[in-house]
């Protein structure tokens, strides 16, 4: 018996390469990075200056003034890029989507400007306080704005997994399609967490780079940590037909695992099953796989971790296979970091592009992989695997693969 | 970029730079003195990346340099090396 299959129909994004999808994949195709100095309005005790911000972004421009009161700004970066992903997909706003219709996101923290707002209102300017304050804060906010805005009466909720939370939202709204508990689900993630009290945390754990983000190469020092937000509409493949939808990737593959081992420090074996899970449940071996997007901080403990488990679920054949890291381009969204690669991953797999993992300096001998390295490589692209590496040791993996493959991609058959 | 001078021998006597700097090593990572030799590996003497990470903090108060857990920090192994590289942080910022 075959299994209901999902496709993607709809991506929207904002990062640090601005407003929309393309502009995304322009800047992870061309290697251009988004990094820069970080602005703050009440600056911190930081002493590293690197972040990828979203700079020119105007919420004020794309949400209405009555919802925007509510919002905090990962809420408003989810809003603006699930506008962008249900026009792709061809739906809107009216008629409403109904109970056949599911909402999950990903956030690893939520709401932390309007906490770092309200704290400083209270505590040191002792001023009027937002009265919006919770409906802001609380991390299942973003996705309550998105099944009001489109009218989704179906399973509505967050998952908060750190930085596998968006992949794993997208893992299970998958399952829920399979399943038939859904025909369609509006996913993703969404991450503002440039305070300067929030960065100041991360330095404080030594794992950011005061210069630059090398994943995988030699040289490297730390990650650069990046906001933004990734929303994607995925849909049972015969209900995206029947309303003459345009299939942009087929989700084939979904594994998830726990670490159970440390809350800061990587085990590899965690990172090894979830993509061996991903594999198995897609029914395709390594074999099939022809880009891997890597968690790839650039962290040591990270790159190390990450290296030594893809040795051991591509084996010989790593050295030769496509991986990037695009984290120095967009930097590290933490919970939304899944949603933005794996849209990063859709686009690569369309175009048979893999896109580069800058900044790299030559070989570190502790990772046995050869990252495209600088810029980016045409490359016939099946499938492609993007990795999401928790603190706390969560580990996801989602496998995407063209639409016009069947599950056995390496048969390349048209489907029917 | 000013590097520390290999032969330098940072665990000599009086307040020097590497004294400052095995004093924070030694009292945030809860190490007995006696043992803290050179040659001692981390591992030896128990310090963890918990330890390491009260350590760097202690340095960039004292020093005001900020010094990633990653990078060439990471590839030390016994406790001269450790301090060589905070040294030369140091150093380089002071430069």
């Amino acid at each position: 018996m075959s299994r209901t299959r999902v496709v993607v129909t709809g991506m929207g994004a904002v990062c640090a390469t601005g407003v929309g999808v393309p502009a995304l994949w322009q800047a992870a195709r061309n290697g251009a990075s988004a990094v820069g100095l970080s602005e703050f309005a009440r600056p911190g005790t930081n002493q590293v200056k690197l972040a990828a911000q979203i700079k020119s972004f105007v919420p004020e421009a794309h949400i209405e003034a009555k919802v925007l009161p509510f919002c905090d700004r990962f809420a408003q970066l989810a809003i603006v890029a699930a506008d962008e992903a249900m026009a792709q997909a061809g739906l809107a706003r009216e008629p409403r989507q109904g109970s056949r219709t599911a909402v999950i996101l990903g956030t690893g923290i939520g709401g932390i400007s309007t906490v770092d707002d309200l704290c400083y209102s209270a505590y040191a300017a002792k001023t009027r306080l937002n009265p919006f304050a919770v409906p802001r804060i609380m991390g299942s906010s973003a996705t309550s704005h998105l099944s009001m805005r489109y009218g989704c009466t179906g399973p509505t909720f967050t998952i908060t997994s750190a930085c596998a939370s968006s992949a794993q939202a997208i893992g299970l709204a998958t399952s829920l399609v399979r399943s038939g508990a859904v025909d369609r689900a509006i996913v993703g993630g969404s991450e503002s967490s440039m305070t300067a009290l929030n960065i100041r945390s991360w330095e404080l754990l030594r794992v950011l780079t005061p210069d630059a983000c090398r994943p995988f190469s030699a040289g490297r020092n730390g990650m650069v940590l990046g906001e933004g937000a990734a929303i994607m509409v995925i849909e049972e493949r015969e209900a995206a037909r029947r309303r003459d939808a345009a299939p942009l990737a087929e989700i084939v593959g979904y594994g998830t695992s726990s670490d159970a081992f440390d809350i800061v420090r990587p085990d590899p074996e965690g990172a090894c099953s979830a993509m061996q899970l991903a594999i198995a449940d897609a029914g395709l071996t390594p074999d099939d796989i022809d880009y891997v997007n890597a968690h790839g901080t650039g962290t040591i403990a990270n790159d190390i971790a990450e290296a030594d488990a893809l040795q051991r679920v591509f084996g010989d054949r790593l050295p030769r296979l496509a991986v990037s890291s695009t984290k120095p381009i967009h930097g590290h969204t933490l919970g939304a970091g899944g949603a933005i690669e794996l849209a990063i991953s859709i686009m690569a797999l369309r175009d048979d592009i893999a896109p580069p993992t800058i900044n790299w300096l030559g070989p570190d001998p502790k990772c046995a992989l050869a990252p495209v390295a600088n810029e980016a490589r045409a490359t016939p692209i099946r499938v492609a695997m993007s990795n999401s590496f928790a603190f706390g040791g969560v580990n996801a993996c989602l496998l995407v693969a063209r639409p016009d493959l069947t599950p056995g991609g390496s048969r390349c058959e048209r489907a029917g | 970029m000013t590097q520390p001078n290999a032969d330098k021998a940072v665990f000599a006597g009086g307040e020097s730079l590497a004294d400052q700097i095995l004093e924070v090593i030694v009292s945030e990572g809860k190490i007995d003195r006696a043992r803290a030799t050179p040659d001692a590996t981390l591992e030896s003497l128990e310090i963890q990346s918990i330890d390491i990470v009260m350590i760097l903090m202690v340095i960039e108060e004292k020093f005001g340099v900020y010094v990633p857990i990653d990078g060439s920090i990471a590839e030390a192994k016994d406790l001269n090396g450790f301090m060589q590289q905070i040294e030369s942080r140091i150093l380089a910022e002071r430069a």
